[in-house]
């Protein structure tokens, strides 16, 4: 933990503030995620764990605080270095966010005909099939995203992501609405991303199976504010009765 | 890939197929509106245009040959107007062609009626004006005619008078005695002068008048499309003009009794048997009246020609308030 | 009474949020990045996958204006005028705004729906977080295309329309194609396609504005992709008949009447 720690952090947030109309989602929010390091954001639904993420790649614009991805602040960034940096960060959305009229190739290829211009066709092809193949769905390049179960649309999210080699990856409720098993398979392959591309991650969830599968550190937002911060077990053990009752 | 290009390909064969239609269509519409032809520009002066505007159709004997291109006035009672023909045309429109404004059937647009003329005054160029002439000059026209009409009417009561006399009278003495009669024939002779000259003068107008209505020129001139309406005003002019050259013969045998009743000159009995001038006299008496009969007849048709029945209404309105 | 005004603030705030789109399609719409290819596809599934519904429409179009105009003509002795009149008013006016309204069914309700489902489902973050504007990837494209294919459509309706009224000339009266053809060109006038034409962009350009607005601002999950596609039908249908409106006084003012 320790060694962890001396590291420069990968993701600082600083005094995150946001809120919709009267509702202040996050309200002075601080967290910092370090190298090779999977960070579980737990909260209940509704209290802006998603903004949070969304606030990192900027897809909303936080009202207030601090937030820096690789030493950059993100809130001052123009756009073409704003692509960079999101180029950088992998983004699994709840709902795959497939693109319902592409293929499934189609939807590998989109990430990297915009991130890398010049590329050949062999290059693009070398890619997507590890791409598929990182995450046991080679030969589907042909299908549409209609016909992929939930937990394909998963993984082929995940592929979408780690085709650009990014360094963070955001994970937005990645086992909501899937089966056990198939729950399991995501948590799984989400460590084997992790030890393989030594990436960080921030997972967003309120699975407690999930979170005890994957996070090297768990914090728990609760009112907009970090509340309590430890791993799994440090947590489970807490006497809180605010961080109790995720455990129940 | 090759799905990708069939849609390009599709996509291709879409949009061409309609800007082709498109092109095609203005260019139907275009030749439609001699667009698309080499046209010259030429123009023509109306007094009105009965609410012609650009984009009109020009026929000539019936068949477009160009558009209207722009109307506008030069003067309070002069207006221009502009348009095109059709280049493979021209050589068949001489300068002395009959211009008017006309309607499409009866509620159709209006147009530019191009009529050939004699072929007078060389064919048709770039930047000519067809001069029309103007409905006040016709006017003026109608009125003498019509005043002429009576004159001749008037003539020819006195002339019929005169005969009459000379007819019933038993001896020339009588005729000489009759100092009365002598007045009237003098009287009589200045008259038919008078006629004979505003008769030569009006034939000289109307044959003017004609002539521009043949060419169509003028706002009259332009409802006087109507040939049967030109035609029966020729009529009338060919009737007077004949009446006139009469009226000149007996002008001059009269210029000759009465200078000889004058001057006292001459045996009365040559006078009295010289009854070849009698006859003479008679019969041109009676020419005189027909003509002037038929004349007025003419007259009478052409007031009642629709197209000039305003005019004459108008004008019987003015006599009456004169009155 | 703020209750009776909420409808009216509601109007004029969805007007203004029409415009600000509006306005932003200007901004991103000239800038490069060109999202060529998709502007392509874009209008390979707006244009030529709507012909065919299109051209059956303009087809019934010309052939049942031409079999309800032919008593009153008849009765008034002009049938001879048949061709031109159903023409003229079939290329002015009847065949734009029919393509319109259908354009407003098919494209405009496909739009709200596509966007408003990729806006629940995330779609539309995704397209941004992978480095695109998806404001130039899906809404400049498909507005472009839509009004660039509107008119195209219109041609070609136009032209289908015209053969049905020639069927419809020919179930009353015999007429030979190159007499009806030589009918139509005498009476059509550049005044009346080229208007025609012209405020078949301005309604591509209205559908697509508004089935781009209501799809991207989609909310409230799947029930609110329904009711963007719903309302896009309803507003667009709604702005073709403005469009129309201001195009007929418009071409009258500039005399192309």
């Amino acid at each position: 933990m320790n060694t962890t720690e001396t590291r420069e952090p990968v993701v600082i947030i600083q005094n995150l503030k946001k809120s919709f109309g009267d509702n202040h989602v996050l309200n002075d929010f601080n967290l910092n995620v370090y190298k090779g390091e999977n960070v579980v954001v737990l909260g209940r639904s509704g209290t802006g764990k998603s903004v949070l993420i969304k606030c990192l790649v900027r897809l909303l614009d936080a009202d207030e605080g601090e937030m820096k991805v690789f030493g950059m602040s993100i809130t001052d960034l123009k756009h073409k270095e704003l692509d960079d940096i999101r180029a950088k960060i992998g983004f699994l959305f709840q709902s795959s966010a497939l693109y319902d009229s592409m293929t499934v190739r189609e939807n590998l290829e989109f990430p990297l005909r915009r991130h890398k211009h010049k590329i050949s066709k062999q290059e693009v092809d070398a890619l997507i099939k590890t791409a598929l193949e990182n995450v046991a769905l080679a030969g589907t390049e042909a299908m549409m995203p209609a016909e992929l179960s939930g937990g394909m649309k998963k993984r082929i999210g995940i592929a979408r992501m780690l085709i650009l080699n990014p360094e963070v990856m955001l994970y937005d409720e990645p086992t909501t609405g899937l089966d056990p098993i198939t729950g399991r398979e995501i948590n799984h392959l989400m460590l084997e991303v992790q030890r393989k591309f030594n990436t960080s991650s921030i997972i967003i969830s309120h699975d407690m199976n999930c979170v005890r599968r994957t996070a090297n550190r768990v914090v728990v937002l609760i009112n907009g504010k970090c509340y309590a911060e430890g791993t799994y077990d440090e947590l489970k053990n807490s006497n809180d009765k605010n961080i109790k009752q995720f455990f129940d | 890939m090759s799905n990708q290009s069939n849609y390009k390909l599709k996509l291709g064969i879409f949009v061409t197929t309609a800007i082709v239609l498109f092109i095609l269509a203005l260019y139907y519409i275009g030749s439609k509106k001699n667009i698309f032809h080499t046209t010259i520009n030429v123009s023509a002066t109306f007094n009105n245009v009965n609410g012609l505007l650009s984009g009109n159709n020009v026929r000539f004997n019936g068949i477009n040959v160009g558009t209207v291109s722009e109307v506008y006035a030069i003067a309070d009672t002069i207006i221009k107007v502009d348009f095109t023909i059709d280049e493979d045309v021209t050589q068949y429109i001489s300068m002395d062609a009959i211009i008017s404004i006309g309607t499409d059937g009866l509620l159709g647009n209006k147009l530019v009626n191009i009529e050939p003329g004699k072929g007078k005054g060389g064919t048709v160029q770039e930047g000519s004006v067809f001069i029309t002439l103007h409905s006040l000059q016709m006017d003026n026209a109608l009125r003498t005619l019509s005043k002429t009409s009576s004159n001749l009417e008037f003539i020819t009561s006195d002339l019929k008078n005169i005969t009459h006399k000379i007819n019933n009278s038993n001896s020339l003495w009588s005729l000489f005695s009759d100092t009365v009669m002598a007045e009237n024939v003098k009287s009589s002779i200045v008259n038919i002068k008078m006629a004979s000259n505003s008769s030569a003068v009006l034939t000289g107008n109307l044959k003017n008048v004609s002539e521009n209505i043949m060419k169509g020129k003028g706002s009259i001139g332009a409802l006087l499309t109507d040939t049967t309406l030109s035609g029966k005003i020729n009529q009338v002019i060919v009737k007077l003009e004949k009446v006139s050259d009469t009226m000149a013969i007996i002008f001059g045998d009269f210029s000759k009794i009465s200078g000889r009743l004058e001057k006292g000159q001459g045996s009365v009995g040559v006078l009295l048997k010289d009854t070849t001038f009698v006859h003479n006299l008679n019969t041109s008496m009676n020419n005189i009246n027909k003509g002037s009969i038929t004349l007025n007849e003419d007259l009478e048709a052409l007031k009642h020609s629709f197209l000039l029945k305003r005019y004459f209404k108008k004008q019987e309105k003015r006599n009456q308030k004169n009155k | 009474m703020t209750k009776t005004f909420e409808p009216l603030k509601s109007f004029f705030s969805e007007v203004g949020g029409i415009s600000i789109f509006a306005g932003r399609f200007f901004r991103e719409g000239f800038l490069p990045p060109y999202e060529f290819n998709e502007l392509l596809r874009q209008s390979f599934e707006i244009g030529y996958r709507t012909l065919t519904l299109v051209g059956v429409t303009g087809f019934i179009m010309g052939l049942v204006i031409t079999i309800q105009s032919h008593p009153s003509m008849e009765a008034f002795g002009t049938e001879s005028w048949l061709p031109s009149v159903v023409s003229v008013s079939l290329v002015r006016e009847i065949v734009p705004v029919i393509t319109a309204l259908i354009c407003a069914g098919k494209i405009g309700s496909g739009i709200g729906a596509e966007l408003g489902s990729m806006n629940v489902t995330e779609q539309i973050d995704a397209m941004e977080v992978s480095g695109t504007n998806p404001f130039k990837y899906l809404i400049v494209t498909r507005v472009i295309a839509t009004t660039l294919m509107l008119p195209i459509l219109v041609i070609l309706a136009d032209t289908i329309s015209l053969y049905g009224a020639f069927i419809g000339v020919n179930m009353k009266q015999v007429i030979s194609f190159n007499l009806y053809t030589n009918q139509i060109f005498e009476k059509l006038s550049f005044s009346d396609v080229l208007p025609s034409i012209i405020k078949s962009f301005f309604f591509g350009f209205g559908i697509a504005v508004i089935g781009c607005y209501k799809g991207y601002y989609t909310r409230n999950g799947t029930e609110g992709v329904g009711r963007a596609a719903n309302s896009s039908v309803v507003v667009s249908t709604f702005v073709v008949f403005i469009i129309d409106l201001l195009a007929a006084q418009i071409a009258d003012i500039l005399h192309f009447t």
